[in-house]
């Protein structure tokens, strides 16, 4: 009964005739079934076509709803749970595994680069494989699903948090040396056990400012900082654990080229001594599918429908004096199916309890 | 489970059990059941054109939904399939008789097994060794079904296997019991994914098996639940077959020479066949039988697929969440009588000035005094221009033309009666709606008529009228859907169906290039004065020498007519062009009728009949043509 308010509603603010409802409704049935049902942050009841009934009727005239509209059908990018997951599903063997594979070769001239198949099966692909250590940067990184998805790694190479206690970093060694022993079949010195490769995972990242930032006065933040810095501090358990310089790989499920940009510059300035840099996108957010301020139309609705009470502390981080396009001005037209980023345009994620309602309202994460 | 557009429910693999019962039409099996015996002992191939119904029908004999049908057996929605599938001899008050082992083949893993890497044996082993170990495992766990259990690992000790013991005959291990079989064919199935997997995909291949050793485990009377033999015969169901390409051929020969214990179906897509085995009809020969589902409605069952169709309609429309009594309830049915009123006197002037001769005075008179509605009258009134057309056509001339050109001799009233018949009333309605631009492709008939026999494309027509039935309903406008609406609605999703089909089918242009002259012709024809064809042409045909032509063709050098061929073959699989053979006189036609929808498109009547005959040489300049 309530979806039938919804369309009720939908076709009499879009002033659809029964011809351009029959139409419209087929897909937005279809999406929200597909997808945008899934939303998890909608309240109890309501689902995609309620929200897009109610957020819609807040705009005040027939052609501001059009131009709404057709944004929502043209340019929103949703990332639904199953596409995630798909991609989580792939990141270990598309990705990972030829970056430890070309890692093996660079380091063996017996291997020829054409044959990875040969090297794949060889004693250096396994002790390289146990050698690198797997860590997620948010409960985004889904990690219970990438060691499901990851048969190849073992448990004892992959924990859920970044940041971990020195008493884990010594289990941890000590699981190592006892793996590579049996790997390589040989005795092997304790000390010279330590992970080569470290590959920090997470979900999605818009601007990559949360991740590693340089504040004004020339200081370091964020989580990847924070982690190079514990490993690089004076504990021994964590000194201890990885190579004087190990390769540092950045993953995310899901990332813009901006942010992939700004991790690999920060991170090749940083203080640390790193051998090897890598950040990789496994899905790529290009440039061309922001929502630019150049944009007429829409741009008039972000700006006239912007309540400024979505800002606090944490939005200033951006850099930008406020978020109408976004944290950092990324303009990003993208939800994820847990929460919209406060990266996408603040019409899409507006609270709930503000004066304009997003279509996608977001939980504040911080 | 009540949807907003049942309708929209299509693909049968996707289906829960409860909406099967709800919107499976049991009529829909008389397409089988008419072959009694043949089905049980002879391999039988189902085919069909994609949504033509194969899969919809294979699931009636799986053992999950024979059981609940036998637990329901009393309740009058189930009773009607309950008593259908009796004729069958496969269920009855005493418990179900078939074990049906349905085996879907569009899943990715064979066509991966398909393009491994891998000498041809060790592919085949693999296929095989997966085929066995998923009969098998589907067959214990149907076996489970039919005898009320739960299909799981905990009630596998209720069965019992009793294998023959066959002199000379090599099992895989010997299975003491049931739970080993089970667990023997799961490690079969796990370590196929993971030679298909691995890297190291050449070691993990062992020659386990090269036939379908499994069909005669599974026979029913080696399976027992709680020392009762589970069913009186077993059926294999292979579903999606065109989905192995490669192998398709070699599985069917085996199939067919080894004469397994266990019948076996397989229902593949036209898109797998060469074009010999494309052209009609249903073959029964001694090892197989052949059933054509598009075809066989059209040829031999039309009344009864207008039944089945009326019938899905309903079921669908009952179930939705706005619902309806019926479909018929969503379509306004008639012209308004009041567009008649206005047309009948524009229809009438217009042949009293064309033909003010005096030698049709009478049939005039006929007209004027003919006692019926305004629609009647007009057909009848536009009926009587086509044959006026006629008689001015005719060779024979009196000797009075020759002097003014005009014959003075009043034709009786008898010549017309004569004449006027559901042909010329049809082409006459056909006519009206072209010169009137009134809507002549709506209602129920109408849209089962352009579906072209296939129950996909019939819903997913109704699915849009449907659609724009709830949107009337939601703005609380007058829900029934007027001819034009139906009309204009059938003709924007045609075009873009069309334009998807011809986007997506190998030879595309050729394609195109053939549907658009094969239309041009029936719309040429149809549309002439003295409708010689009426109700028109829809199709057009070549003779069996040409037919002949067709098999050659496909190995000849000559490009130009191997494309030609392939696009006809391209046109038949994807149901752009029905093939039936006719016989007229002594001379035999494989006439190529084509899809209703495209008539829709070309303002052609939607009846079969009427077809022009042209030869293979002019198809292949047509190809030609579009090639420079």
């Amino acid at each position: 009964m309530r979806t039938e308010l919804a369309e009720r509603l939908l076709a009499k603010v879009m002033a659809w005739t029964a011809e351009e409802l029959a139409q419209e409704m087929s897909f937005l049935q279809a999406m929200a079934k597909v997808k945008y049902d899934e939303y998890q942050n909608y309240l109890h009841g309501m689902r995609f076509i309620e929200s897009l009934a109610v957020w819609l009727n807040q705009f005040k005239n027939i052609n501001e709803r059009k131009i709404a509209y057709e944004f929502v059908k043209k340019q929103l990018i949703f990332i639904s749970f199953n596409e995630l997951l798909h991609l989580v599903s792939i990141v270990y063997k598309d990705r990972i595994k030829k970056i430890i594979l070309s890692n093996v070769i660079e380091e063996n001239n017996d291997f020829s680069p054409y044959f990875y198949q040969r090297v794949s099966r060889s004693k250096e692909f396994e002790i390289m494989k146990r050698k690198s250590l797997f860590l997620g940067l948010s409960d985004g990184a889904r990690i219970d699903y990438f060691r499901r998805f990851s048969r190849e790694l073992s448990h004892e190479q992959i924990w859920p948090i970044y940041d971990f206690s020195s008493k884990k970093a010594k289990n941890m060694k000590k699981q190592l040396f006892e793996d590579l022993r049996v790997i390589s079949g040989k005795n092997i010195e304790f000390n010279d056990c330590k992970f080569k490769n470290v590959f920090l995972l997470d979900d999605f990242s818009a601007s990559g400012l949360s991740y590693i930032r340089m504040n004004s006065d020339g200081t370091y933040k964020g989580k990847i900082y924070s982690f190079l810095e514990k490993i690089y501090s004076e504990d021994e358990n964590f000194t201890e654990l990885f190579e004087e310089q190990f390769n540092l790989y950045i993953i995310l499920y899901i990332g813009t080229e901006k942010a992939v940009k700004h991790i690999e510059t920060l991170l090749e300035n940083s203080p640390f001594k790193l051998n090897k840099i890598g950040v990789y996108a496994i899905q790529m957010l290009t440039e061309d599918i922001r929502i630019n301020q150049d944009n007429n139309n829409l741009s008039k609705l972000i700006d006239t429908y912007y309540d400024q009470a979505i800002e606090d502390q944490h939005t200033l981080v951006g850099g930008t004096k406020n978020v109408k396009y976004g944290f950092a001005g990324c303009g990003l037209p993208v939800v994820l199916h847990h929460n919209t980023p406060n990266n996408s345009i603040a019409l899409l994620w507006s609270y709930e309890e503000l004066e304009f309602r997003g279509l996608f309202p977001r939980i504040k994460r911080h | 489970m009540k949807r907003r557009n049942p309708f929209k429910v299509l693909a049968a693999e996707r289906i829960t059990e409860s909406d099967f019962f709800n919107l499976f039409e049991p009529t829909s099996l008389y397409i089988l059941q008419r072959y009694g015996d043949a089905l049980w002992d002879k391999t039988v191939f189902i085919r069909s054109s994609p949504g033509g119904g194969k899969t919809t029908l294979l699931h009636v004999f799986t053992p999950s939904i024979l059981r609940k049908l036998y637990e329901k057996r009393n309740a009058k929605e189930y009773k009607p399939l309950f008593n259908v599938l009796n004729n069958f001899g496969i269920i009855g008050n005493d418990g179900v008789h078939l074990l049906g082992i349905l085996i879907p083949l569009k899943e990715r893993t064979y066509a991966n097994i398909e393009d491994l890497d891998l000498p041809d044996n060790k592919k085949r082993a693999l296929l095989y060794s997966l085929f066995n170990a998923r009969i098998i495992i589907r067959a214990l766990k149907g076996a489970l079904i039919l005898s009320g259990y739960e299909p799981t690992q905990d009630f596998l000790s209720k069965i019992e296997i009793k294998l023959p013991l066959r002199d000379g005959e090599r099992w895989a291990p010997f299975f003491s019991s049931a739970p080993d079989l089970y667990d023997w064919a799961c490690t079969i199935e796990e370590n196929v994914y993971r030679a298909i997997n691995d890297f190291d995909i050449d070691n993990n291949i062992s020659s386990i098996s090269s036939n379908f050793f499994a069909l005669n485990i599974v026979n029913p009377a080696n399976i027992l639940v709680d020392g009762n033999q589970i069913a009186d015969k077993a059926v294999l169901m292979l579903d999606d077959f065109h989905s192995i390409r490669n192998w398709r051929e070699k599985i069917i020969r085996e199939i067919i020479v080894s004469r397994y214990d266990v019948s076996v179906w397989i229902a593949e897509r036209l898109e797998a066949l060469k074009s010999d085995a494309l052209l009609p009809g249903d073959k029964q020969e001694r090892d197989y039988l052949t059933i054509y589902l598009e075809q066989s409605w059209q040829q031999e069952l039309k009344n009864k697929y207008m039944h089945l169709a009326a019938n899905i309609a309903n079921k669908r429309a009952k179930s939705a969440l706005y619902s309806v009594s019926s479909f018929e309830e969503c379509i306004v049915e008639e012209l308004d009588e009041k567009i008649w009123e206005s047309l009948l006197p524009k229809i009438s002037v217009d042949i009293e000035t064309t033909y003010p001769h005096k030698k049709y005075i009478k049939w005039k008179q006929y007209c004027n005094n003919f006692l019926g509605n305004s629609k009647e009258k007009s057909i009848l009134w536009r009926a009587m221009k086509i044959l006026i057309e006629r008689d001015i056509s005719k060779k024979q001339k009196q000797i009075t033309e020759f002097l003014d050109g005009i014959n003075h001799n009043v034709i009786g009233i008898e010549s017309f009666e004569k004449q006027i018949d559901s042909n010329i009333k049809g082409a006459a309605r056909l006519f009206i709606s072209n010169e009137f631009k009134v809507p002549y492709y709506f209602g129920l008939k109408k849209l089962i008529l352009l579906s072209s026999y296939n129950i996909e494309q019939f819903l997913w027509l109704c699915s849009h009228i449907f659609d724009e039935y709830i949107a009337n309903v939601l703005i609380k406008r007058n829900p029934r859907i007027t001819p034009e609406r139906q009309q204009s609605i059938l003709e924007r999703i045609i075009k873009m169906r069309l334009t998807d089909i011809y986007r997506t089918v190998p030879h595309q242009e050729f394609v195109k290039t053939i549907m658009d002259n094969i239309c041009n012709i029936c719309k040429k024809e149809t549309y002439r004065k003295n409708a010689p064809y009426a109700p028109g042409v829809t199709g057009v045909a070549i003779s069996f020498e040409d037919k002949l032509k067709m098999s050659k063709w496909q190995t000849i050098d000559d490009k130009n007519k191997r494309i030609t061929v392939q696009a006809i073959e391209t046109c038949i699989k994807n149901n752009l062009l029905l093939p039936k053979t006719v016989n007229q006189g002594k001379k035999t036609w494989l006439v190529l009728y084509i899809n209703r929808m495209l008539c829709l498109v070309n303002r052609l009547p939607l009846q079969y009949g009427g077809w022009k005959a042209i030869t293979l040489d002019r198809v292949a300049k047509w190809v030609s043509k579009n090639r420079k």
